[in-house]
């Protein structure tokens, strides 16, 4: 899959959390380890719902967990 | 490597070799042999697929990233399985003129051709999609 424009944090948030493996994240959020594999290394966007899950189990406001790549093409 | 990747690595297996010994009694004129070894080919893996998708509904397995590489497989899988009926009919035509007649070998040979195009197509795409898979490891 294409990488995304989606950049994240995912990886250092668990490793703040307590270490917290792949698995133990994916059996919280309900996806596969391959999942928050491909998210760590930016090939895959996850969904709002699953971007919202993974932020709550860090306990952090989701633009703190995942942020767009580029502001290019926003409009103010 | 998780379920989907097994399966459509396990159907590569199974199609392609079967595939090649279908085409090689074609050519030795074994042809109502190669019509069988096709059916019941198709007719395993199809059965794998189907039995597979029913098991493990218990756990993770299969999630909005799976479900999404699955679809795009299906959607190239669909457009080549279409692809390969129009050509089947455009060639039966085009061979025997519009007043000719062909064989109904044809549309059972058109059937399971289509079935094996659309398994292989989906396998390989699934395989493709997930890229590098496991290798990126545990950190």
């Amino acid at each position: 899959m294409a990488k995304s424009e989606l950049k994240n944090e995912v990886r250092r948030l668990r490793f703040e959390n307590g270490e917290m493996t792949q698995q133990q994240l994916a059996d919280r959020v309900g996806v596969t380890r391959q999942t928050i594999i491909a998210i760590e290394a930016g090939k895959y966007s996850p969904s709002l719902p699953l971007a919202f899950k993974i932020a709550r189990t860090f306990g952090r406001p989701i633009e703190q967990v995942f942020q767009y790549g580029s502001d290019d093409g926003l409009k103010s | 490597m998780n379920r989907a990747q097994k399966t459509a690595r396990t159907n590569l297996i199974l199609i392609l070799p079967g595939l090649a010994g279908v085409i090689a009694l074609w050519a030795i004129e074994l042809r109502a042999i190669a019509f069988w070894l096709l059916a019941m080919l198709m007719a395993i893996v199809n059965s794998r697929n189907y039995y597979e998708k029913k098991s493990q509904k218990d756990i993770t397995t299969f999630d909005e990233r799976d479900e999404l590489i699955t679809r795009k497989a299906s959607v190239i899988a669909y457009r080549l399985l279409w692809a390969f009926f129009g050509w089947a009919c455009l060639l039966a035509w085009i061979l025997t003129s519009p007043e000719g007649k062909i064989s109904v070998n044809w549309l059972f040979a058109a059937l399971f051709g289509g079935s094996v195009v659309f398994n292989l197509v989906f396998s390989i795409a699934i395989l493709i999609f997930y890229g590098r898979g496991d290798k990126d490891g545990e950190e």
